[in-house]
């Protein structure tokens, strides 16, 4: 099965290929690998071929699972120890190197511009990749998190487009919340 | 067969890349993509001019990314431009992130003080202390609005904001962004009235001698109405809202001999309007009024749960009742005596103590915002029991039981209390 190849084609003419199994990670392909309309190349006009490559770069990675490291760590571990009456520690300590070696492949897979972000999270959206989406949304809102509005501004390059009487008649209250869930 | 199920296929899958009317005005990358999809020369070119952005993301996108940042960067988001404003101010964005688990039931009591306005925030699923924040209030309000307008004010909360009702003035709070808007006052100034929130529009009546009118406002339009004549007038009445009916609970009746001297001492000379009245605010029409139990002097009351509590005091005792007050079930209209909330037996408040009672979810919570039950022992010649001011009790309803809260900041005394998802 791991050896159907599928073809993607980017939006400037550019032919990808593909694993089935890979190319599952995405609900919007597999609805099309299981609406039996596997002959010929998919066209993908949303997805640049700087941008395809990177997304099937993901797919490779994630296969048939859909999870990001956080999903992993958090249902996969668990709901095994419960079905295992045999608390199996090697197989604990092997899943906790596999979750730490995903984290670590998920940073360096994200270390990029923000130009790539926002077409990798626009890739993401229209092919359904829903941990992908997961990872690009979280990207951006770590710019968001804790920063001034000028810093935010600066961040995603925005203009204000208030008025300069609204903006002094917003009064923003420095609030002392706490900050404990921003990064459950 | 092959091809026409791949048309069907890639139809599909095209369509899916037209954007949204709504979202032609952020959308035009994808649009500009999608037309251009063709020319596969001019690439460097493209990608010069058509540069993603974030601006450039489709709303939902960028509401997805937006829900889930922290409640304390809410603010800044908020101030960063027009279409930031106003995403985070639509319903979707509140939906979300009640989808998301990062809507949190949280306490608000609102405080105005010889020192300021204070508001103080406690969220129901954590022990930590109560929050204390200034508002800007005074500088929204002409001052000579402000004076004697909030000192019985009524909180209601529509989403994350909470309506302070005064007297003559309304503020809105906004307890994401912190900010403070003047909003448009009731029609007729009223005192000591009943307020409630049924279906995002908030209900009053009561608390004016010389109306008997049911006020309603639409916070979409920032505008009053009267939509209803009740059929008594009451004056320190209660709201609340069960099933989309306004209730007016207790209080004193008004047009009776005691008109005139409510002010002051004890509250024995009134007569007690022991009754409550339901105004369903779908078919705009009265319902049956209720008599309420525990010889008619309501302290406290609310809504939760589907039902609505009342904590009524007697020259002997305290009681606490509950009413059901869902329409569909049985034993809607029925009064059941619950336990007694964890206070010396046979206290008699005045109004020297005064209790502000919040329903949270299935729980009930009775925040003490005036005075001191020790001091009320002791008037009776009664030994002291160590009460501290400001006791947050709350009823399980659940469980029936009661259990102490975080006690209110002392700042916070006569606050007026709500509870708010936010």
């Amino acid at each position: 099965m791991s050896s159907t190849k599928i073809f993607l084609k980017s939006s400037d003419d550019k032919t990808f290929e593909i694993d089935e199994t890979a190319a599952r990670a995405s609900e919007t392909l597999k609805n099309i690998i299981d609406g039996g309309c596997l002959d010929g190349v998919i066209p993908l006009p949303n997805v640049s071929s700087n941008i395809l490559p990177k997304v099937i770069e993901y797919c490779k990675k994630h296969g048939g699972d859909n999870g990001s490291s956080k999903k992993i760590a958090n249902g996969g571990v668990d709901k095994d120890k419960e079905i295992l009456p045999d608390y199996d520690e090697e197989e604990d300590k092997r899943e906790k190197v596999r979750v730490d070696e995903l984290k670590k492949w998920e940073e360096e897979y994200m270390d990029f511009d923000q130009q790539v972000l926002y077409d990798l999270m626009l890739a993401a959206n229209y092919l359904h990749i829903k941990g992908l989406l997961d990872l690009t949304v979280e990207k951006a809102a770590s710019m968001i998190r804790g920063r001034t509005p000028d810093q935010i501004r600066e961040n995603f390059n925005i203009n204000s487009d208030f008025t300069p009487e609204e903006e002094e008649e917003m009064i923003l209250i420095e609030d002392e919340w706490d900050d404990e869930w921003a990064f459950d | 067969m092959t091809e026409s199920c791949n048309s069907r296929g890639f139809s599909w899958l095209m369509k899916s890349c037209f954007p949204n009317p709504q979202e032609i005005r952020h959308g035009n990358t994808i649009a500009i993509r999608a037309s251009e999809q063709s020319s596969s020369d001019n690439r460097d070119h493209r990608s010069q001019s058509h540069q993603t952005s974030f601006s450039s993301l489709p709303d939902d996108l960028l509401l997805e990314c937006l829900s889930r940042v922290s409640l304390c960067s809410l603010p800044s988001a908020s101030l960063v431009c027009r279409r930031w404003s106003q995403l985070l101010d639509s319903s979707d964005f509140y939906d979300l992130r009640r989808s998301h688990g990062h809507l949190y039931r949280t306490l608000f009591a609102v405080a105005f003080t010889d020192f300021g306005v204070y508001a103080a925030s406690h969220r129901m699923d954590t022990d930590r202390e109560w929050k204390t924040t200034l508002l800007p209030a005074v500088e929204v309000v002409a001052p000579e609005t402000f004076d004697g307008s909030f000192s019985h004010a009524r909180l209601m909360a529509i989403e994350r904001r909470i309506y302070i009702l005064g007297r003559n003035a309304m503020i809105r709070y906004d307890a994401w962004t912190g900010t403070v808007t003047p909003r448009l006052p009731m029609i007729f100034p009223r005192k000591k009235f009943a307020a409630a929130s049924v279906a995002g529009k908030i209900y009053v009546s009561g608390g004016a001698s010389r109306t008997s009118a049911v006020e309603e406002y639409d916070p979409e339009s920032n505008s009053w109405c009267v939509v209803a004549e009740s059929p008594r007038r009451r004056y320190g009445c209660i709201g609340a809202a069960v099933d989309g009916v306004f209730y007016s609970i207790g209080g004193l009746k008004i047009g009776g001999p005691h008109v005139e001297t409510t002010r002051g001492v004890g509250t024995e000379a009134h007569v007690y309007a022991s009754t409550m009245d339901l105004y369903d605010v779908e078919s705009k029409a009265w319902l049956r009024s209720r008599a309420v139990p525990g010889g008619g002097c309501v302290v406290a009351a609310c809504a939760a749960g589907g039902h609505i509590f009342v904590l009524a005091s007697h020259a002997v005792e305290l009681s606490f009742w509950r009413y059901d007050g869902r329409r569909k079930s049985g034993g809607f209209g029925e009064w059941c005596r619950v336990k007694s909330p964890p206070l010396p037996a046979q206290v008699r408040l005045d109004s020297t103590v005064r209790f502000s009672c919040v329903g949270v979810g299935d729980k009930v919570l009775l925040v003490q915002v005036l005075g001191s039950i020790d001091d009320l022992l002791r008037r009776s010649r009664r030994s002291c029991r160590g009460m501290k001011e400001g006791l947050v009790l709350v009823y399980d309803n659940e469980a029936g039981e009661w259990s102490r809260g975080v006690y209110l900041p002392e700042v916070m005394r006569r606050a007026a209390c709500v509870c708010v998802e936010c």
